[in-house]
């Protein structure tokens, strides 16, 4: 049974052919159905099928499953620690994660991430991006959210 | 907010976390109610805030004031 309602699809597809410019690669670290983790995973299996549906909404989206076990060198280049979790990638690596299925609230921010990626544009303020030109201490964000 | 402040500089990272799939992450930054941002594991603030107070929790952050 499809996760995205038929009408929810529709408008998403709509609203990414209107708004997507450039490739956004969804990149998934999952457990495989092999290992001991799959079954106490409670959302792995979800997660994936909703980003194959999320991809399925164009020709611009592109979704790729690691195994978080087994693609190690990977995970540890993106820095990812839990699964199931989700990078978001463009040209280049932006340090976008999701931990977790982004359900409710999440999925808005998923939409309105794959939108600023495939444009290249965040669409923050000069104020702001003033300030991140000048930036160079590392922040690490956790936004802690529950599923709605 | 975090994901578009991640994109825009190289230096940030931002993580969305569901908190019932890691209870324990939630438990180490004692998260009640959501959404919380915490910065750095050691600051943070709950509820949502518009950009320009945003940016402003993590400059607090980011010069050792504490917060949340």
């Amino acid at each position: 049974m499809a996760i995205l309602r038929d009408e929810d699809r529709e408008s998403l597809r709509e609203a990414f052919a209107d708004n997507l410019v450039e490739q956004v690669t969804l990149a998934m670290f999952t457990y495989s159905e092999d290992s001991p983790e799959y079954d106490d995973c409670q959302f792995c299996a979800e997660m994936e099928q909703l980003l194959e549906e999320f991809a399925e909404l164009s020709d611009l989206i592109e979704l790729v499953v690691y195994d978080f076990e087994k693609d190690v060198e990977l995970r540890d280049r993106y820095g990812v620690e839990r699964a199931p979790s989700l990078v978001i990638l463009g040209d280049e690596d932006y340090g976008i994660r999701y931990y977790g299925i982004p359900s409710g609230y999440e999925a808005q921010s998923l939409v309105g991430d794959i939108v600023d990626v495939s444009k290249r544009d965040s669409e923050l303020s000069e104020d702001t991006l003033n300030w991140l030109g000048g930036l160079e201490q590392s922040v690490h964000l956790q936004v802690f959210v529950t599923p709605t | 907010m975090a994901h578009k402040l991640a994109m825009e500089s190289p230096h940030i990272v931002g993580d969305m976390v569901e908190a019932t799939e890691f209870p324990e992450l939630a438990r180490k930054y004692k998260v009640y109610g959501v959404p919380k941002v915490v910065i750095n594991e050691t600051h943070g603030f709950e509820g949502a805030l518009p950009e320009r107070q945003y940016v402003a929790e993590i400059r607090k952050a980011l010069i050792g004031l504490v917060s949340g």
